[in-house]
């Protein structure tokens, strides 16, 4: 009797944790999805991105640029994932990646410059908690390994969970 | 009498000044020693004091004019009433109305001390900044224009770090363009009726000389761009409007007139300058009307079509009109002089103290005419 009991109670803890365990619950709210690739106005939204980042001079306005960025191209590759579109995908996650990165270091900058930076730090924290688990839930819906073949080009190998797991790892070591 | 008047205006100038510092923000701590509390702890009185010193500015600036237009004040005279207005106001406190210079201090030292871009990162995200402490719009963006934001790189960097020479460096930062205004006017209508109407109008001489506003430094290149196109020299004329609108927006309102004289010119007709500059004066005031849309009329908006009110051969209406709506917009800081609250009745009661005085004084015109 003790042995189900405890049986019965361990079943009900385990999917009681579960839920909490697979996905961090966390206030930060995403952007809609931008410009996506293959439309029109793609690249001229690109270059207008780059041109934003000369106006966004400065330690925090580069934190907030990046980090905006980061949010951006997060959203852009969820979406193209559950469209299947994997190559632009992995792109798109690439590009978040490396805008997260850059807003951690324009946080550093600004803390050796002496700058308040406690509210940005806890921002990071939060976009980084969001953003894995954006993350995880993207990679409960993905194959691990996918092979894409482009007419008449050469084919890529594109290990999606791999560079998810990379993805998640960014943000649990910047924030 | 005329000395006398001068005498006189000359004192309640000095005490306008040292009323200014009753004033002092409790916050501002670089000025602690001359906090008193008294203007929020005597409302009534301060009230009363502002209203009478108001009022005599008025009559003194009524005065002026008519001795200038009766020729019994010289040019050597009004420019020594102008300079010694000019020396003594500067020495005003420049808050005592409007908060508008700490903001111009904080988002200059967002760009020149932080490094950073003020149209994107506001001053209390500066947590331990301790000019927070008394700017009013700490929690806005940068609100002028990108020309302006570079200019007040000269007197922060001219202040080495040190908030008294920064904060009366602003001020005479906007006393020079005051002055060159005024030279400007001179030059442009060789009129010196027309100079006293805009030089020792009390709104323009308060809130330039006093609070400091940069209404003047977009007026002044507005003004100096329709010198240059007066000369046909376009090119520098189209770089003064260019920075005029970028110090604070409102004058792209001229840049429909700025194109009818290009096109004029073009077609090599005869540009009537005078029209010119009564078309540009409408532009302004059909702006300084429009400003309730985006927040409210504040009473410094005036010196966008004061300053070319006084390019245009005045009518006496006109003049005397200048004269009581200046008056009446100066009379819209007392309720909350009186109330100290930005909530009702304030708001009603500026309205009324703005428009009752211009409206009563249209009738009383209209009603002249008719007898």
């Amino acid at each position: 009797m003790k042995v189900k009991l405890l049986f019965f109670i361990s079943i009900c803890l385990f999917f009681l944790v579960l839920p909490k365990v697979g996905y961090a619950e966390s206030n930060y709210v995403l952007p809609y999805p931008s410009f996506m690739p293959g439309t029109a106005l793609y690249k001229l939204h690109i270059l207008y991105e780059h041109i934003q980042k000369y106006w966004y001079f400065g330690n925090f306005s580069q934190f907030s640029y990046n980090l905006n960025l980061s949010n951006k191209y997060l959203v852009e590759a969820k979406t193209l994932f559950e469209y299947k579109q994997y190559l632009l995908a992995h792109q798109a996650l690439y590009k978040s990646n490396e805008y997260f990165t850059e807003a951690y270091r324009f946080l550093g900058r600004s803390k050796q410059e002496g700058k308040d930076t406690n509210q940005r730090v806890a921002t990071l924290k939060n976009a980084s908690e969001k953003h894995r688990e954006v993350l995880w839930q993207i990679k409960t819906e993905i194959p691990e390994i996918y092979i894409w073949k482009p007419e008449k080009e050469k084919q890529t190998t594109l290990f999606l969970w791999k560079q998810i797991d990379k993805a998640i790892e960014i943000r649990k070591n910047s924030a | 009498m005329k000395k006398i008047i001068i005498v006189v205006y000359l004192i309640t100038l000095f005490l306008f000044t040292v009323f200014s510092y009753l004033f002092i923000d409790q916050n501002l701590f670089y000025l602690k020693d001359f906090f008193t509390g008294i203007a929020f702890n005597y409302r009534e009185v301060t009230t009363f004091i502002y209203l009478t010193l108001i009022f005599l500015f008025s009559i003194f600036y009524y005065l002026f004019l008519w001795l200038i237009n009766t020729k019994k004040l010289s040019m050597f005279e009004a420019k020594w009433l102008i300079g010694i207005t000019v020396g003594i106001l500067f020495f005003s406190y420049p808050a005592m109305l409007s908060y508008d210079i700490f903001n111009y201090l904080t988002t200059s030292k967002v760009a020149f001390y932080y490094h950073e871009n003020p149209y994107v990162v506001m001053p209390i995200e500066f947590v331990n900044e301790p000019f927070l402490s008394f700017t009013r719009a700490a929690n806005k963006i940068a609100l002028y224009g990108p020309v302006w934001i570079f200019l007040t790189g000269i007197p922060y960097y001219l202040s080495f770090g040190n908030f008294i020479f920064l904060l009366f460096g602003f001020k005479l930062f906007i006393t020079l363009f005051f002055v060159l205004t005024i030279i400007l006017i001179w030059k442009m209508t060789k009129n010196l009726f027309q100079v006293a109407l805009f030089a020792l109008n009390p709104l323009v001489l308060i809130e330039t000389l006093m609070s400091g506003h940069n209404d003047i430094v977009m007026i002044f290149f507005a003004l100096f761009s329709f010198y240059f196109l007066h000369r046909r020299n376009i090119l520098f004329a189209a770089f003064f409007l260019f920075l005029s609108v970028f110090i604070k927006y409102a004058t792209i309102f001229l840049i429909p007139v700025f194109l009818y004289c290009l096109w004029q010119m073009y077609t090599k007709q005869r540009v009537e300058w005078e029209k010119i500059y009564q078309f540009s004066a409408l532009l302004m005031i059909f702006v300084f009307f429009l400003s309730p849309v985006r927040e409210e009329i504040y009473s410094w908006y005036a010196i966008w079509f004061l300053g070319f009110i006084s390019l245009v051969s005045i009518k006496k209406f006109i003049y005397q009109a200048s004269i009581i709506f200046s008056f009446s917009l100066l009379l819209r800081y007392m309720p909350y002089m009186l109330f100290g609250t930005y909530l009702a009745p304030v708001p009603a009661l500026k309205n009324i103290l703005t428009f009752i005085p211009l409206f009563l004084f249209t009738i009383y015109y209209v009603l002249k005419k008719k007898i």
